[in-house]
Parts: C-alpha cells; sequence; structure tokens
C-alpha cells in the first residue's frame, strides 16, 4: 500500500469512526430504558385501564368501566358489551383459548366465545364481589374475588354451573394458580391457601407466619419455570415457597420491607419482577440476590400505579396502570448513558475484565467502574499519565496476569495494574513501532500493538519487563494494521489496510488468505467458538473463514451495515457484530441475523474498534453514540420475531372459516385477508412481505394488515405472509385455498353436456327425418288420393252407372237427362275446384254432396236415403274436401241399397260432431277395399287439424263422427 | 341522613355493648376527639387541614372498629376561599357529611401497657360516597388508661371519585397524605352522646 491513496482511507476512517466522538452531543444523562408505552387515551372509552390480559396468540386485551378492547400495538378495537354492565369495572381478563372471560367489579362474569368476538358476551355467573383472578386447569375452572371467596366450575361432568367453595378460612382472595396436580394455590387475606381436591371433595390447608411466612396477607402468587411459587405480601415483601415439601424461604433483601404491598410477581429470566405500592417495579435477581429499584433513575415513563405484570408470547411482559400499558423486554436491553454521573456516550473503547470491572472511554478520558452483574457502581475516572495529555483510549485489553493494556491515539501504551491501578508508559521511544495504537491484543507473554506503523510485537520477559522485538513481524507485509487476533491453535491472524487477511503460523509461516481477499481492507477480526474465523471487510460484509472455504453475509442477508468496525463471539452460538448502523445478532450456525437498533427502536449503535466486550456473567456491552448498551439473554433477544396472527377471511365479504381446509366457490373470488402483525417493540415498523401464488401470481410489501385480492380466477392458492425484514428467516404465516371451477368448466360437467348436446342433436335430427318422412308420406298419400279420386272421376263402375242411368234418363224424361248432365259434370268441376285446397267449409262440401247424392239419388231411386241434417252454425266450419262423399260413396260400395232394403244415409250435428251414419247392411260379395279413404281422412284430420274423428262401428251401424274445424 | 345516623348508631351500640356487659374487663375503648389531618403535596400548591373530631371505637375482644368523621370539621386551609372549594367542590360536604371507616382488625390485639403494637386494620373506607376496600396500618401504644393510635395512608382521589379540573391539577394532588392520631380511652360513654 503505497503513498496519498492509504493515507487518505486511513484518514477517511478515522472521519467515519472517529468523528461523531467529537460531535456527538451531550444529551439527557439518564439511563433510558428499552421499553414501549402504549397510551391509549382518547382511543377507548372512559380510559381508564383497569384490567388487561394477553392472549396465546399475543393479542391484548384490556378493560375498562362498562368495556373491553382488543389491541394488537396498532389499534384498539372494542369488544361488544351488555349495556346493562357499563358502569362497572372490568377487574379480571383471562384467556382460556377460544374464550375470553372477563370479571366485573360488580362480581358478573363475561365470556365471548367466538374467534371473532363479535357477538356479546354470555353472562356465566354473579360472584357477589370484585372478580380478582380467574384460572384453569384439566379439572376445573377457579375463580377468585375479593370478599366473596373463591368459585369453581368443573371442566369434565358440568360445565355450566359455577359452585362457590365452601369453609373457606379468608374470603378476600387476590390471586390464584391452579397447577396440573389438581391443586390450587390462592392469596388470600388469610394466608396462603392450599386447595386440593381428593375424591371428589376439597381439602384446604392454610400457610401464614406459623409456617415462615413473613406476612398474614399474601397478595398476589406466581409459579415459575423450576416449580417454584413466588408470594408478594402487604406489608412483608416477598418470598418463595415450595409448592411440594411446604417449606418458605425468607429473602434477605426483603427484610425490613419498605415498599408496602407487593401488587404483582412474576419471574422472568434470572428476575423477579414486583409491582409495588409504595416503590413502584421493583426488580430481584435471583442468583446475585440483589433487589433494585428499577428503571434505576426515577422516570416519568412508568405509571403511578402497575396493577398488572404479564408475561408476553413476544418474550418481555406487560406492566398495566390505569393510564398506559408498557411492553418490555425487563433489562434485557439498557441503554446507559452514564454510570454514576460520569458520561458513557460516544466510547472510543469498551472492555470487560477478569475482576467484574468495565472500562471504557471517550473524549472526557478513561474511566472503569464495577459491573455487580446487575448494575455498574463506583464509577471513576483514570489519568492517564502525569501529563494528562492523553484523553481517551482507542483499545482496551486485559493480559492474562491482569494487567490492562490501554492503546491511545498519538500517546503509544498505557500498561495499568489490575489491581492498584499504578501506570506504565511505552511510547515509540520504548520501541513501539508507532505511537497510534489501534489494538492491543496478545496471548500467553506475547503483546501485539496493531498501529499505524504496522504490527509492534512485544515480550513480557521473567522479570516482569516489557520488551519490545525489533522490528515489524514476519510478514506483516503492510504499515496499517486495524486488529490482530491469535486463534486457539496459536496461529495469528493479522487485518490489513488492503492486503487482506494474513494468517502467521508457529511464528514463522506466512499465508494471505484467501486469494479473492489480497486486495481487501479488513477492520476487525474474530474467531468463533467452531473455530471460524471471522473477518469484516468495509462496505462488503463479513466472511467467515474455515477450512480454505469463504461465507459471505452481507447487507441482503440481513446485515444492518456492510461496514462492521467490532465482531465478538458471545453466548454460543450469537456473534455480535457492530456497524455504523445499529447491532447485528448473528446465528453462526444458521446465518440468520437479527437487527439490533431497527428492531428495537435503539439509537444506531456505531461508535468504534473494539466497542463490544462480553462480560463474566454472559453481558454483553457496546458502545455507542448515544450511550453504553447493555445487552442480558442473548438468545433470547434472537429469537424474538414479529408474530403474524390471521384474524379474519372473507370471501365476497362474508366471513370465511379457515380452521379447515378453505374451498370457496366459483363465484367468491373477491377474497379478503385481515391479519396482525404483532411487534409491540415497534409495531409501526413492521412491513410484511405478501406472496400470493397459484393461478394469479403475485408479491409485494405492504404495511397494511388486511390485504384485498379482486377477480381471482379459479385455482389452488397458496398465501404467505412474512415480515418483511425476516426475509427467508421468519415464520411465515401460510393460507392455502382453493377457489373451486364453475361448473361449466368442470370436466365431468363438460362431458356431460358434449354427450347430451349429442344426444339432442341426433333426437332433433331423428324427428326432422320423421317429419319429413311424415311429410313425404302425406304427399304421397295426399297425391294417391288425388290419383283414386281422379281415377274415381273415371272409374268405369261410376261412369258406366251413370252413363246407363242418363241412358234411362233420356229414354224416359228427357228434361231430367240434361240436368242430370249438368250435375255430372258439375260435380267433376267441383272435384277438380278443390283439388288443391286443405280445407273447405261445409257448405261447400255440402254442395259437393249434394251433387253427388243427386247422381246417385237418380240410380237408386227409393233404395238409397241420405238426410242431412245439419244445423246452419255448423256450415262455416271447415272439414278436409270430399270427406263427406267419400264416406257416402262407401256406404254405397259396402251396403247394400236395395227398394226393399233402402241404404239410409244420416248427417247430423251431436254432441259438438259432425256425425256421418249409416245402417250396417253389409254386400254379401265384398268390393275390395283398400281402407285408404278412412286412413286418408284420418290422416288429414291428425296433420293439419290436430284433431281426430271417431270411427264407430256396430253390428247395425256405422258411424264417423268428425270434429269441426273452426276457420281462423 | 337519619337513616345513616341510626345505622352508625346502631354499630355504635354493638361495639360499645361488650364493654358494658363486661364491665370493668374492658373491652371496648374509644375516641371522641381524635385528631386527623391531610396534606396535599402539588407542585404548585401545598394545602393542608386537619379536624380534631374524629370519633371512633375499638372493640378489643371482637377486633372489630369504627371510625367517623364529619367532614365539616376540617379547619385550618390557607384560606376561606379554600376552605369552600374543599367542601363544595371536592368533598361536597352537604351530600356526604362524614367519611367513615369500619372494619376488622388483623392482628390480634395485645395490651401491654408501655409497648407498642403495629397492627393492620382492613376495612371499607367510606369517602364521598365511595367505598373502597382498604387494609390500613396503624401503630397502637398502651398505656395503663389509654391507648394512642397513630396512622398514616393515602388516598387516591380517583379511587373516591374526587374529580380535579385540569386547571388547576397542578395545585392538587392525585394522591393525599392522612394522618391520624388519636387517644383511645376505656371509658364508658352513653352511645347517645358518642353519636352526637
Amino acid at each position: 500500500m503505497k503513498g496519498s491513496n492509504a493515507t487518505a482511507r486511513i484518514a477517511g476512517f478515522f472521519l467515519a469512526v472517529m468523528l461523531p466522538v467529537f460531535s456527538a452531543t451531550q444529551g439527557l444523562f439518564s439511563q433510558q430504558l428499552f421499553n414501549r408505552n402504549f397510551q391509549p387515551g382518547y382511543q377507548i372509552d372512559g380510559n381508564k385501564i383497569t384490567a388487561m390480559t394477553e392472549d396465546s396468540r399475543g393479542f391484548v386485551f384490556l378493560g375498562v368501566r362498562g368495556g373491553v378492547y382488543g389491541f394488537d400495538g396498532v389499534a384498539y378495537h372494542p369488544l361488544p358489551f351488555p349495556d346493562s354492565l357499563k358502569h362497572y369495572d372490568v377487574s379480571m381478563l383471562a384467556d382460556a383459548g377460544q374464550q375470553l372471560f372477563a370479571g366485573l367489579s360488580s362480581g358478573a362474569l363475561l365470556c365471548w366465545t367466538n374467534t371473532g368476538m363479535d357477538q356479546l358476551p354470555e353472562l356465566l355467573m354473579q360472584a357477589g364481589a370484585p372478580v380478582t383472578d380467574m384460572v384453569f386447569n384439566s379439572r376445573h375452572t377457579w375463580i377468585s374475588t375479593y370478599g366473596n371467596g373463591i368459585w369453581f366450575r368443573s371442566e369434565v361432568d358440568d360445565k355450566s354451573l359455577f359452585t362457590k367453595v365452601d369453609k373457606l378460612p379468608d374470603e378476600s382472595v387476590y390471586d390464584l394458580h391452579a397447577d396440573d396436580a389438581g391443586k390450587l394455590w390462592a392469596a388470600t387475606d388469610g394466608g396462603l391457601l392450599q386447595i386440593s381436591s381428593v375424591d371428589g371433595a376439597f381439602e384446604m390447608a392454610v400457610f401464614g407466619p406459623t409456617e415462615g411466612l413473613p406476612d398474614l396477607l399474601v397478595t398476589c402468587l406466581y409459579l415459575d419455570e423450576e416449580n417454584q411459587l413466588w408470594l408478594g405480601f402487604q406489608d412483608g415483601g416477598f418470598c418463595s415457597f415450595d409448592p411440594v415439601s411446604h417449606q418458605a424461604q425468607r429473602i434477605k433483601a426483603a427484610e425490613n420491607w419498605q415498599a408496602g404491598r407487593v401488587i404483582k410477581i412474576i419471574r422472568l429470566e434470572n428476575y423477579l419482577w414486583m409491582s409495588t405500592a409504595g416503590q413502584g417495579m421493583l426488580a430481584y435477581h435471583l442468583y446475585h440476590r440483589q433487589l433494585m429499584a428499577w428503571p434505576e433513575n426515577e422516570t416519568a415513563e412508568l405509571p403511578q400505579r402497575i396493577f398488572q405484570l404479564t408475561r408476553s408470547t413476544l418474550r418481555g411482559f406487560w406492566m398495566a396502570g390505569p393510564e398506559k400499558i408498557i411492553w418490555t423486554t425487563g433489562r434485557q436491553i439498557e441503554l446507559h448513558k452514564q454510570i454514576n454521573g460520569l458520561n458513557s456516550e460516544a466510547t472510543t473503547a469498551l472492555f470487560a475484565d477478569s475482576r467484574n470491572r468495565l472500562w471504557w472511554s471517550n473524549e472526557g478520558g478513561l474511566f472503569v467502574c464495577d459491573n455487580t452483574g446487575i448494575e455498574l457502581t463506583k464509577a471513576r475516572k483514570i489519568a492517564l499519565g502525569p501529563t494528562g495529555k492523553a484523553t481517551y483510549a482507542s483499545s482496551i485489553w486485559e493480559d492474562s496476569k491482569g494487567n490492562i493494556w490501554v492503546g491511545t491515539l498519538d500517546e503509544g501504551v498505557f500498561m495499568l495494574d489490575g489491581r492498584d491501578f499504578s501506570i506504565q508508559h511505552f511510547t515509540e521511544k520504548d520501541g513501539l513501532v508507532n505511537n497510534n495504537v489501534l489494538s492491543v491484543s496478545g496471548k500467553g507473554n506475547q503483546l501485539w500493538f496493531a498501529t499505524l506503523g504496522g504490527l509492534s510485537v512485544a515480550e513480557i520477559n521473567p522479570a516482569g519487563k516489557l520488551v519490545f522485538l525489533q522490528g515489524q513481524a514476519a510478514g506483516a507485509g503492510t504499515n496499517y494494521i486495524y486488529d490482530v487476533l491469535a486463534d486457539h491453535r496459536n496461529n495469528l491472524w493479522i487485518a490489513t489496510d488492503g492486503q487482506g487477511i494474513r494468517k502467521v503460523e508457529k511464528g514463522r509461516h506466512v499465508e494471505v488468505l484467501p486469494d479473492s481477499l489480497r486486495r481487501e481492507v479488513v477492520y476487525t477480526l474474530e474467531e468463533a467458538a467452531d473455530g471460524a474465523i471471522w473477518a469484516a471487510i468495509p462496505e462488503k460484509g463479513l466472511v467467515r473463514l474455515k477450512n480454505d472455504s469463504l461465507w459471505w453475509l452481507r447487507a441482503s442477508d440481513g446485515l444492518s451495515s456492510t461496514t462492521i468496525t467490532s465482531i465478538i463471539q458471545t453466548a454460543s452460538p450469537y456473534l455480535i457484530a457492530v456497524g455504523y448502523d445499529g447491532f447485528n445478532l448473528i446465528n453462526a450456525w444458521t446465518g440468520k441475523v437479527v437487527r439490533g437498533s431497527k428492531h428495537y427502536g435503539l439509537p444506531s449503535a456505531q461508535s468504534g474498534l473494539g466497542v463490544v466486550t462480553n462480560a463474566a456473567d454472559g453481558t454483553v456491552f457496546i458502545g455507542t453514540i448515544e450511550g453504553i448498551l447493555r445487552l442480558e439473554s442473548i438468545g433470547d433477544l434472537a429469537n424474538r420475531e414479529p408474530l403474524i396472527q390471521l384474524r379474519r377471511i372473507t370471501a365476497n365479504l362474508e366471513a370465511i372459516d379457515y380452521s379447515r381446509p378453505i374451498s370457496l366457490l366459483p363465484d367468491q373470488r373477491q377474497v379478503s385477508v385481515s391479519f396482525a402483525g404483532l411487534w409491540y417493540p415497534q409495531p409501526e415498523q413492521i412491513r410484511f412481505r405478501v406472496s400470493l401464488s397459484g393461478r394469479d401470481t403475485t408479491t409485494f410489501e405492504t404495511r397494511d394488515q388486511t390485504l384485498h385480492f379482486g377477480k381471482l380466477d379459479a385455482g389452488v392458492y397458496k398465501l404467505g405472509i412474512q415480515e418483511a425484514d425476516a426475509e427467508n428467516n421468519g415464520e411465515a404465516l401460510e393460507i392455502d385455498f382453493t377457489i373451486r371451477k364453475p361448473l361449466w368448466q368442470q370436466t365431468w360437467f363438460i362431458i356431460l353436456f358434449l354427450i347430451a348436446g349429442a344426444g339432442l342433436i341426433y333426437y332433433w335430427i331423428k324427428a326432422r327425418e320423421a317429419k319429413i318422412n311424415a311429410r313425404q308420406r302425406l304427399l304421397r298419400e295426399k297425391s294417391e288420393f288425388e290419383y283414386r279420386n281422379l281415377r274415381s272421376q273415371v272409374n268405369p263402375h261410376f261412369l258406366f252407372n251413370s252413363f246407363s242411368t242418363l241412358i234411362a234418363l233420356i229414354e224416359n224424361q228427357g228434361n231430367d237427362a240434361v240436368a242430370y248432365v249438368e250435375k255430372l259434370s258439375d260435380f267433376f268441376r267441383q272435384i277438380l275446384e278443390h283439388r288443391d285446397d286443405t280445407f273447405i267449409t261445409i257448405s261447400e262440401e255440402l254442395q259437393l254432396l249434394q251433387t253427388y247424392l243427386f247422381l246417385q239419388q237418380k240410380r237408386y231411386g227409393k233404395g238409397f236415403v241420405a238426410r242431412i241434417e245439419l244445423p246452419d252454425a255448423v256450415l262455416p266450419t271447415l272439414i278436409p274436401p270430399m270427406t263427406l262423399q267419400m264416406l257416402a260413396e262407401n256406404a254405397l260400395k259396402h251396403n247394400i241399397a236395395s227398394k226393399d232394403n233402402p241404404l239410409e244415409l244420416r248427417i247430423y250435428f251431436e254432441e259438438n260432431m259432425v256425425v256421418v251414419s249409416n245402417k250396417l247392411q253389409l254386400r254379401s260379395s265384398k268390393e275390395a277395399s283398400t281402407g285408404l279413404g278412412l286412413r286418408n281422412i284420418r290422416e288429414r284430420y291428425q296433420t293439419f287439424a290436430g284433431l281426430q274423428p271417431t270411427i264407430e262401428q256396430t253390428d247395425k251401424s256405422f258411424r264417423v263422427l268428425l270434429p269441426p274445424i273452426k276457420s281462423h | 341522613m337519619i337513616a345513616v345516623r341510626l345505622r352508625y348508631f346502631f354499630l355504635w351500640l354493638l361495639l360499645l355493648t361488650s364493654w358494658h356487659s363486661f364491665g370493668q374487663d374492658f373491652q371496648s375503648c374509644v375516641t371522641e376527639n381524635g385528631r386527623v389531618s391531610f396534606v396535599s403535596e402539588a407542585p404548585l400548591e401545598v394545602i393542608k387541614a386537619a379536624s380534631a373530631s374524629l370519633k371512633g371505637a375499638i372493640n378489643i375482644k371482637q377486633q372489630t372498629f369504627l371510625f367517623i368523621l364529619e367532614n365539616a370539621t376540617f379547619k385550618g386551609f390557607n384560606s376561606p376561599l379554600q376552605q369552600e372549594h374543599f367542601h363544595e367542590n371536592y368533598m361536597e360536604t352537604k351530600r356526604y357529611p362524614q367519611t367513615t371507616f369500619k372494619g376488622k382488625i388483623i392482628e390480634t390485639l395485645e395490651w401491654k401497657n408501655g409497648q407498642s403494637q403495629t397492627v393492620r386494620a382492613k376495612g371499607i373506607l367510606d369517602l364521598h360516597g365511595v367505598k373502597q376496600e382498604r387494609i390500613i396500618q396503624a401503630t397502637l401504644v398502651y398505656e395503663a388508661d389509654r391507648c394512642r393510635l397513630i396512622a398514616g395512608f393515602n388516598v387516591l382521589l380517583d379511587d373516591h371519585a374526587i374529580r380535579i379540573p385540569k386547571v388547576v391539577s397542578k395545585k392538587i394532588a392525585q394522591e393525599i397524605r392522612i394522618e391520624v392520631d388519636a387517644v383511645m380511652l376505656p371509658h364508658q360513654v352513653s352511645p347517645e352522646k358518642a353519636d352526637r
């Protein structure tokens, strides 16, 4: 690395890293809590909160006078509440999975059942005194009241009725706990009460001062994960109680209790949290056995009276007061702007030593304080050097003998005796390569100073004196060294400016690792628990080196900033990387990154090189512009992530039951999904990545907690909702649903439809064919009839008979013959006239018939009598032409017509029918009958009028009944 | 109001009867001129007042007690106007003339001359018409012929539905400190007199 380029880079580094140190403003010198304050204020009616609970899904419910509100970190949703109970306080809220219970100050117990909670609650009972608590175990539901004892309901036999527990030693009960062994523990004004159910009856035991409790009035209780019961008292502070051996264990820190009533007690991690009537929140560290006011400095943020402490599913707890509720991680993240009055902002170096002391430095100088594990005390300033010229440290480190080494910019190195802080000063005069020291580290008797002049190596000789080895360490290769690390195999790793990472094995062999990093700037190095080396490459991210393999972690993997200035291995598998924009918790096994600042609403963390340190008790300290961050329970911090909970799915505005697989109707194409992203630390920060895959596919990011999908096509869908930051890592809410195809798109329907269509077409063709056939036959018959008629016109018998008749007429009566010929020609003319008509009127037909009858009359004389008796009304109705003529002809054809036995033909109207009737006197010699005549009549009636003539034949008569056809 | 007084009269009778029946073996002790003072320490104003008319009785055998204070007897305000506001706006003395506290003493009373005992009285504090279940700690200093009762407790105005207008919220504290100091005498008092 040559010339101005490198110098410029170094200058840039100092500008970026160190400048904020000098420009940092002096903020409020108070300890800041990490917590989240919710003040419902005007958003809830009668805005005094009287009860609070978080349900199993992470939703919060708040009780006020005459109302209950659901809360998800963003909005307050009122639950329906009976008007008649509006003027009572909700004194208790309890969640039981699908049910939410509310106890009122009047003693009423309400229950909302369905998941939507949009129905009025059911009034389950009246306990007669303010309801204080409600607990459930597999056998019973228990309710406590302040003034009217304990009530229970069996969950096994009868689920409806609550019964009061008889003969309680005291009726004033504050708090309950039901264990799975069937025992109930109750905090009462008459002591700690244990109720166990034996053979259906209750057995009671009371524990008070005679059993070792510090006070008779037990005001709260809590059973922790280690099956220890913690009790809070009216005046006696708190103590633990073994629920099996019934041994009370007094707590030394609770002697001479001055904080008044313990209102609630819970345990979270290593702390017991107590809200007290006299001194607000108190925290008791179970292993350090120290009681502390919390927060240390009185702040206005906590409510005056905290009546409820509730564990949260997001690994924190709630404090509820009348005006606000606060979600907090307790002491998991704390920001110390000052320690015992000494400024701890804009830290340039930070180190926790083996004697439980915390060292820090900023422009105010070098400071040290004692870290008791729960608090930082006895902070004092350490003057560096007799001149006091050196103001602040760039690096602090402790050697194996407990000496503290302090590297400075421009002032060389100071060594402080671990016990008496006596100071030795080493500069270039003593052999240090350069007075600008960026980091100090070492192993055994060796010490390495990374300086702007290169790496300086020193040894503490047996006499205890520091001897600088001449020259630079072999192969350091550059004048600019940011960090030196000795791994567990005693290999030395060197972070260079522009020449990558150098590894010195066994003091000599030098490797430049790896090729791809040959030209990189490396700010800092750390060995992880698995022996991998992590290196920070500015503007690129972090790289993990193990067995020649490289693994990058970049901004796209969730890293807050690509420029990381400090890395530390903390509780395995977690690494903490501090960069320009917050700190990152990295799970070294999975690569999952949790961003400190953004996720928790913390200030930016960047401060300098080496500003993160592990204390012996597992707490981590990080130097930031705004103060020193103290982190506890790293695992909890890393595993906390937003909960995404489904609220409601609607299709076409209709609620859908999502407890079963969702299958929507074809017209339910407007799908709305409403959900909640529960993230109480920073509810307004949360964004969601929504991905819909299936027939329609879409991916987008949103802050909305209600998604609308309009006009979805039928198909199978998968909807995934995930917190946007948690990309690839966070738990996603997944909803599968199917929109069924409409009937006409379903395969079976299409096949059926085709079959039916084919059938229809086939039938239609068939019908058409039949119709055509019928018409053809009719036409054929018609022509046949015409032919027959024509033929009959030239029927030789008819003609011969007519001519014989004519001859007889000419011989006898000349005049009649003329008339006869006229009638004959008339008859043929009429036949020709009506040949093409479908119907003619009956009067026309009668004319034709008369002509015919005249002709036949002349022939048969008295042997044939025709009587036509039709009323005038029938005459205009229609009839197929030649019908009556043909019937008359048929009658003459088949019957005997003689003087002795005359044939009588009658045509008359009867029962709305035209009847053609003749006496039946069949000829012995039958003329061949084709039967065509009658069939022809019948079919012409059927085809052209849709009517059916009736033919009646008895022994004596032959009748044809013709229905009259109305003319249109 | 008569009804209220009558009710307390019967309670009074009940508390004292045992003393009457057991004669010299004193079972009850009473006070008629106990001192009650309150302090409201608000950022802009400190309000103090006191009454020397606390009436009360403790039935030692039954461990029961009753204390009655006529609110009108509070005196010593900073100004007559303040006194007027106190009675008319906040305490509503005409509507709620009395403040009472009655209940049971949790610890067993042990009268030993020259000794003191800290006890807790659990009962219902009826102030401004709002009843609150309270547990109040008190010290009893026993002498041969009397016992002195000293107690101090806080009352949240909100708990008793005493509303403070926003305008004067800086002048009246939300939490009022109340001190009680009364000499109780095992002296026969006619019930009528006690209920005067």
